[in-house]
């Protein structure tokens, strides 16, 4: 038992002499740096070995976010810029260092960031404008020298001749960086959340709702010219990489084929399967959180599945599309879409079937009348 | 802590029908990066497919790696699946010149269809399958990033590998991205890795090369850009007068580009040989495939480099000694021609020799006619092996 107690306080003894060793023996590494994990040579002051932990990020972190929360945003920045003073001191020990120059840039622009937070903020409040560039401020890896790293796009920070200030230089311009995402963690949300919203209405436009036959989308993709100007007047022609993600709000149809029922009520069928073409119509989408609205009317022509082809209305609900078509002697008969059924539990798959089915006939369907 | 490797596949993810693939189109290139991330002595990936709620454990190890699969085949997909008459689809597409051969081509084999078509349809319809995939792919960007900010006083690194028509998708998309300063004020990516890049043809050139993709400079969303291509492929030399080099960026840009490069923080790289990650078989096609680009040994240090944080010093090269780590990979080989690779590398350099049409205004055209030729090098190619 004793044996087993002192194997173990051995084994121990040593796994913590050899983490001490990695920490404090090896020269901090640009790749550490610029991931995170800034260090110091073993030859560091104590004093530098402390305002390093107090700069760093991750160390960093709970301190400086919980000064924000008692004293505001400038008040923390603040206190990142006097921390990285500090350590920037303690590492160079107050006498002149090859990375001097890069010292004054890293100090020069510290000192801008923190005015164009001021200036930014307002009220000391937490809404932070997106034009704060802090570029000059993000650590960029060199793929081609080890040992250097970049201080935004333009100052060499070379480890090797002076690795504790090296590592100085790129906590303090991590930390500072690092806060200001932090800042803007809002703003990265909206924008992610803009993305997240744009891809489920595509899902619903696509999978659930109007969507747009392959002829509606070459035109309204500018394909045909100016002659289909008709098919897609409110196309947006631009290419251009910033125009809307989003699926159409307002949208032309045209020429655009789904499956409707028309009930009959005779002895032989309840109802008759038919194929409604709609020539040209416009409708409006409401995207909402899980499900989209169309209201909207067209043009239609009616193709049954036994007897012939009519001309007709149809109009678009949130529930479904209900067409109405000359009979001829002047009567008329009503149809109802497909999705219309999708809203019946029991009947909701052979809707979505009899949708699936009749739209794949549509194209020699018309054809043949 | 951590760093993100997004990977952007290219065209061909899909099936011909448009159900469902047998093996996820990302199987591959991630064994590629694990690969590499072993080779590097780093720290295992983590793949987030999709990516989760909350953060995996152990995200908030400085070492730590993500990996997140961009996948937007699926807006393609959708295509395909509704297709019943593929010749009378691909007429609508619009594309002048197209010969009735030509479209007999792409309809009838699946090959084409699969891989063709989508460069086509990304192409073409600007107004549902490019902004829906372009929507697909800033969601995974913009996620993963959140998420790895969920992580309590993280720092974020982003690698961008993108592949083929995934280089246009992933330009469109980063161009769209950029219309919000946050990301180029305090978001960016070190390293965009761009494999087979067929961004010029599809893409107009500004769109392509102007600021916010233009490394070096401030408010950039790209820190440092490399550029790969196989020497026997011919899919990134379909108009070689445009292909993606600093010297076709364009009045405006040409001279920045050059300086960049000439910096080190834009490169190009061409590669040899064709490679597949253990346990797998190349093919020949495989000289545009996603995984064997990613296991050249130049694009593999690179990408391990910048994963690790920096370039590796030389006793750290020394150990990982990536070209013989590289050649214990399965490596091609041809039963019926052995020296099919070598033709298909000379097929290629013919490919590249056309010259540019005196028309200006022909200059952008012909694109995919050149792309239909180039699948066929690629089919005739594995014929060959």
């Amino acid at each position: 038992m004793l044996s087993t107690v002192r194997w173990t306080a051995t084994l121990l003894t040593g796994a913590l002499l050899c983490a001490t060793a990695t920490l404090s023996g090896q020269s901090p590494t640009a790749a550490e740096c610029v991931n995170g994990e800034a260090g110091l040579t073993s030859g560091a002051s104590a004093a530098a070995r402390s305002a390093l932990t107090r700069v760093r990020w991750r160390d960093a972190y709970q301190d400086v976010t919980g000064i924000q929360a008692k004293a505001g945003t400038r008040a923390a920045f603040d206190s990142i810029v006097a921390r990285s003073e500090v350590l920037l001191s303690a590492t160079t020990r107050g006498e002149p260092t090859p990375l001097d120059s890069a010292v004054g840039v890293l100090l020069a622009r510290l000192q801008v960031a923190r005015r164009e937070l001021a200036a930014h903020l307002a009220n000391d409040s937490l809404r932070l404008k997106s034009s704060f560039d802090m570029s000059g401020l993000e650590m960029e890896r060199d793929l081609q020298v080890a040992g250097r790293a970049h201080l935004g796009f333009d100052v060499n920070v070379d480890f090797d001749s002076v690795p504790d200030v090296a590592s100085a230089i790129c906590a303090s311009a991590g930390a500072a960086h690092a806060y200001v995402r932090y800042l803007l963690k809002p703003q990265f949300t909206a924008i992610a959340k803009s993305y997240a919203d744009a891809s489920a209405h595509w899902e619903m436009f696509v999978h659930d709702g109007y969507s747009m036959t392959f002829l509606e989308r070459m035109a309204a993709s500018c394909r045909f010219g100016s002659l289909l100007w008709i098919v897609s007047p409110l196309r947006n022609c631009s290419n251009s990489p910033d125009r809307s993600l989003e699926p159409p709000r307002n949208q032309v149809v045209f020429a655009h084929p789904s499956a409707a029922l028309a009930p009959l009520f005779t002895r032989d069928s309840l109802w008759r399967e038919m194929v409604i073409v709609e020539w040209y119509g416009l409708m409006h989408h409401a995207y909402g959180a899980t499900r989209m609205r169309t209201v909207g009317a067209s043009v239609a022509w009616s193709y049954p599945s036994a007897g012939r082809s009519r001309p007709g209305v149809v109009v678009r609900t949130p529930w479904g599309s209900l067409g109405a078509f000359d009979r001829g002697a002047g009567k008329v008969y009503l149809a109802v879409s497909s999705d219309v059924l999708v809203h019946v539990p029991a009947i909701r798959n052979a809707a979505r079937s009899l949708k699936v089915d009749a739209l794949r006939r549509a194209t020699s369907t018309i054809a043949e009348k | 802590m951590p760093t993100i490797v997004y990977l952007v596949h290219g065209m061909g993810c899909g099936t011909a029908d448009g159900k469902p693939a047998g093996e996820a189109w990302s199987a591959a290139p991630v064994d590629a990066v694990k690969w590499i991330a072993k080779t590097c002595k780093l720290a295992t990936p983590m793949v987030l497919d999709p990516v989760p709620a909350t953060p995996p454990a152990g995200s908030d190890d400085p070492k730590a790696l993500w990996i997140v699969p961009v996948s937007y085949h699926s807006v393609f997909d959708d295509f395909r699946r509704t297709a019943i008459d593929r010749r009378a689809a691909v007429r609508r597409l619009g594309v002048a010149g197209l010969l009735d051969a030509q479209i007999d081509q792409l309809a009838s084999t699946d090959f084409f269809w699969t891989k063709c078509l989508d460069v086509l349809l990304w192409w073409a319809d600007t107004a549902q399958a490019r902004p829906n995939a372009t929507a697909l792919i800033l969601k995974a960007i913009t996620q993963a990033d959140q998420l790895a900010h969920d992580v309590p006083g993280a720092t974020v690194s982003r690698i961008l590998v993108s592949h083929s028509l995934g280089n246009a998708a992933t330009t469109y998309a980063l161009r769209h991205l950029g219309t919000a300063p946050e990301w180029g004020n305090v978001g960016s990516f070190a390293l965009w890795t761009s494999l087979a890049n067929v961004a010029p043809f599809l893409i107009q050139t500004p769109d392509v090369y102007a600021p916010p993709l233009l490394p070096g400079r401030s408010a950039t969303l790209v820190k440092l850009m490399d550029t790969v291509h196989h020497e026997a492929d011919p899919i990134p030399w379909l108009l070689p007068w445009n292909a993606w080099h600093p010297e076709h960026a364009g009045v405006e840009w040409k001279a920045a580009w050059m300086a960049q490069q000439a910096a080190g923080r834009v490169r190009i790289m061409e590669t040899q040989k064709v490679k597949a990650p253990m346990q797998r078989t190349p093919s020949i096609t495989d000289v545009h495939g996603f995984a064997n680009y990613l296991m050249a040994p130049e694009v593999a240090i690179r990408l391990g480099a910048a994963m690790h944080g920096g370039a590796f010093t030389a006793a750290e090269l020394a150990t990982i000694n990536m070209p013989g780590a590289c050649s214990t990979l399965p490596e091609l080989t041809c039963a019926r021609t052995a020296d099919a690779l070598a033709q298909l590398k000379q097929a290629t350099a013919d490919f590249r020799t056309l010259l540019p049409p005196t028309d200006p205004a022909l200059l952008s055209s012909g694109w995919f006619q050149r792309l239909l030729r180039a699948a066929e090098l690629l089919l005739g190619a594995s014929g060959q092996c």
